[in-house]
């Protein structure tokens, strides 16, 4: 039972399936080329041409065989009836570029539209052989994503349930089968999940991995000095559950006993009125606050507004992403971080690499994220703190009862003295290095054996209730 | 010479988008005017030295509209030998659709389907609410298993083809072309295209007036002050319209179609 990756194009370097040659030929240039050189990739880019498709990781430890479409035929596939062939699609960056919703784009393909004849064919005649599609840029997943993806294969003629989707979106299955209750379909989509936020943090938890990244390191846990500040709270762009945090947080001046970050400039919403911001929130259910909440969050508000920005350890809130950006300096300065998830009020639940900041730095946590965040965690392997403090609120979907208790043990363990939080620290410090040593683990044969046992249960998996995880 | 310019589309045609500011004030008798005051047809007649212009542009137009309002003015004498005539074509969902309640049509265009399909499933609004309900589950069905740009391609080859052959039994000089979505779109099943003279097909059937304001790469074109197209109503603005016309100019005198 083999993994065989199925490639339509041979170069000098890997050319991903979906990659579109138009722009070469129209600038005449003769297709000898490496689109994973930066030259190839600038090129694109200052002609403006959709680059959308990419290479994934995910079977790199998996010991993945290699053939390119030319070298197979209908008997050789056939012949391999226990192996799995899997022809690898990776959306490049965002969803919309690569299927064709980004309108600033005159090009009209999507990736599936680049496959070629031949692996169309391979795909819909042989049981074992399956297009297999990578979406991990972001946690978001629109109903218009469902409506694509469908559209375009019926489109390719290509039968949706020769196609395992895999998304970083946690909960796709469910959204999957809300879909399918308004546009039932015969055949379906084999969506799966894999956190590729996770497990882009590995390498993280090296110290000087990237040449730049500092982290915490172990002796520093157990010698447990008073630090300056009791929370770590990073925001970057402040989101409106963010924002909530930081008002109040402001209302109540606690916000001198915390490391807090964010850019006012990289804001989404318009907050030059507040109020009608809040009041909009609370017309739409998102969440739901009483007249004094607006109230005090808009004059905590008011106070945060005269900053406009407030960083820590990178000035420039706009270059620091995802990977790499580790500083050991504000973890060392604070005992507990509150994680600021990506998305708080939406229907998707994702979890992005702020949560794996602190687990790399031997720190514990509060999620301010999507309901059952921590079980998600958990289902890894990962320890949470229930015994410090009552983790029920991961459990409350509704937005305002789960906001609000998470700002009730930010308080409560605000108003801990130094010594109180060091005694906390100290009883946490196995499970503290537990979940950094699990984050460690998640490479090599570990996720290459797990993910080769899934593959093949996702392949055969018709139920579509059936949550199989790649990883 | 030409005695006359005759231009036939929809909102792209009748200069929808060319100032926002001044078009959310005027009432509706005065608002065409100022539409095609600032519209390509007016600049592509400065261009070419025509002084009469007739825009027959109206926002929301169909294909199928403007394929009939050609046909009804030539055959009525409307149009004339010494006229230039330029059609540009819509999206091909505001069509009536024979396979559908007689009325019914998809949506504004494929963004508009994209971004907004609840205003497609809901658009019936009949007696009987059983139906309105059956229709709207049918139409759900129909998005998801049955829509596919075969009929439109069938269609728009055919809209394109009797009018090019009607213009030139007539002797008239026309140009063609597509506003903001293609007339014809791959896979092409049933492919008449050798059948179109593309000569006087603006983008040779590749290539909307949309994709060339997208090449331009100047951002202040559109309607919009937020320069992302990411949004359902997108029109060119005055500076938008006044490319649009340089390029059909371009394209008359390069292919000598005046």
């Amino acid at each position: 039972m083999e993994i065989n990756s199925v490639l339509d194009f041979e170069g000098v370097t890997e050319i991903p399936n979906g990659f579109d040659f138009t722009p070469f030929y129209d600038d005449g240039i003769h297709p000898d080329f490496r689109p994973l050189d930066s030259e190839t990739i600038s090129h694109f880019k200052n002609k403006d041409y959709r680059l959308i498709s990419g290479n994934t990781s995910i079977f790199g430890a998996t010991g993945t065989n290699r053939y390119y479409t030319h070298e197979l035929s209908d008997s050789f596939i056939e012949s391999k009836y226990n192996d799995i062939f899997l022809y690898i699609l990776k959306v490049r960056e965002m969803f919309d570029f690569s299927f064709n919703l980004y309108h600033d784009y005159k090009d009209k393909y999507t990736l599936i539209d680049k496959i070629s004849e031949q692996s169309k064919n391979y795909i819909n005649n042989h049981f074992n052989f399956f297009i297999y599609i990578e979406y991990t840029w972001e946690g978001v997943f629109d109903v218009k994503y469902f409506h694509q993806l469908y559209f375009y294969l019926r489109k390719n003629n290509i039968r949706p349930d020769k196609v395992i989707f895999c998304t970083n979106t946690q909960n796709i299955n469910e959204l999957h089968v809300n879909f399918l209750l308004d546009f039932p379909k015969k055949q379906t989509i084999k969506f799966t999940h894999f956190n590729q936020c996770m497990l882009g943090k590995v390498p993280d938890t090296i110290d000087h991995s990237n040449g730049k990244n500092t982290v915490v390191t172990e002796d520093f846990l157990l010698k447990n000095p008073v630090r300056p500040k009791k929370a770590l709270i990073l925001n970057r762009r402040l989101r409106i559950h963010r924002l909530l945090l930081m008002s109040l947080l402001s209302y109540d001046n606690l916000i001198n006993q915390t490391l807090s970050s964010f850019d006012m400039n990289m804001t989404i919403d318009d907050f030059e009125n507040v109020r009608a911001v809040l009041l909009r929130i609370r017309d739409k259910n998102q969440i739901e606050l009483s007249d004094i909440d607006v109230e005090n969050i808009a004059i905590g508000f008011e106070k945060l507004k005269k900053e406009k920005k407030r960083t820590l350890d990178y000035d420039d809130l706009e270059e620091v992403i995802g990977l790499g950006y580790e500083t050991k300096e504000i973890y060392e300065q604070t005992y507990f971080s509150v994680v600021t998830e990506t998305l708080f009020v939406d229907k998707e639940k994702f979890v992005s690499e702020k949560t794996f900041k602190p687990i790399l730095h031997f720190h514990p946590f509060i999620i301010l994220g999507s309901a059952y965040t921590l079980k998600y965690l958990q289902s890894y392997g990962f320890k949470t703190f229930n015994k410090w403090w009552d983790e029920s609120y991961d459990s409350m979907e509704n937005n305002t009862e789960r906001f609000f208790a998470v700002y009730k043990i930010l308080i409560d363990l605000l108003k801990k003295s130094d010594k109180e939080l060091q005694l906390m620290l100290s009883e946490m410090t196995e499970i503290l290095k537990h979940n950094n040593n699990l984050l460690k683990s998640f490479v090599g044969s570990k996720v290459g054996d797990i993910v080769s046992e899934q593959i093949f249960k996702i392949a055969k998996n018709n139920d579509i209730t059936e949550d199989i995880r790649l990883f | 010479m030409k005695k006359r310019l005759i231009t036939y589309g929809c909102s792209w045609t009748e200069g929808e988008g060319c100032d926002i500011n001044v078009e959310k004030i005027l009432t509706s008798d005065k608002l065409k005017n100022f539409r095609n005051e600032n519209s390509w047809p007016k600049f592509l007649s400065d261009k070419l030295n025509i002084s009469n212009v007739i825009n027959n542009g109206i926002s929301g137009n169909s294909n199928r509209k403007i394929f009939n309002q050609v046909i009804i003015d030539i055959e009525s004498g409307k149009i004339k030998k010494e006229d230039f005539v330029c059609i540009m074509f819509s999206s091909s969902l505001r069509d009536y659709v024979p396979f559908l309640p007689d009325g019914e049509w998809i949506t504004w265009s494929v963004k508009h389907l994209i971004d907004l399909p609840d205003k497609f499933y809901n658009s019936y609004k009949g007696n009987s609410n059983k139906f309105n309900i059956f229709l709207q589950k049918y139409k759900k069905f129909f998005i998801t298993n049955l829509f596919s740009q075969d009929y439109y391609n069938y269609v728009n080859q055919n809209y394109i083809i009797f009018l090019q052959k009607l213009l030139s039994e007539y002797k008239i000089d026309y140009i063609m072309m597509e506003s903001f979505e293609n007339m014809i779109q791959e896979p092409i099943n049933n492919d008449f295209r050798i059948a179109i003279d593309k000569s006087k097909y603006y983008g040779k059937l590749k290539y909307t007036l949309k994709d060339y304001l997208i090449d331009s790469k100047i951002i202040d074109v559109w309607e919009s002050k937020n320069t992302s197209l990411n949004k359902v109503k997108v029109h060119p603005n005055k500076k938008g319209y006044k490319l649009i016309a340089d390029e059909l100019y371009k394209f008359i005198e390069k292919n000598n179609l005046n």
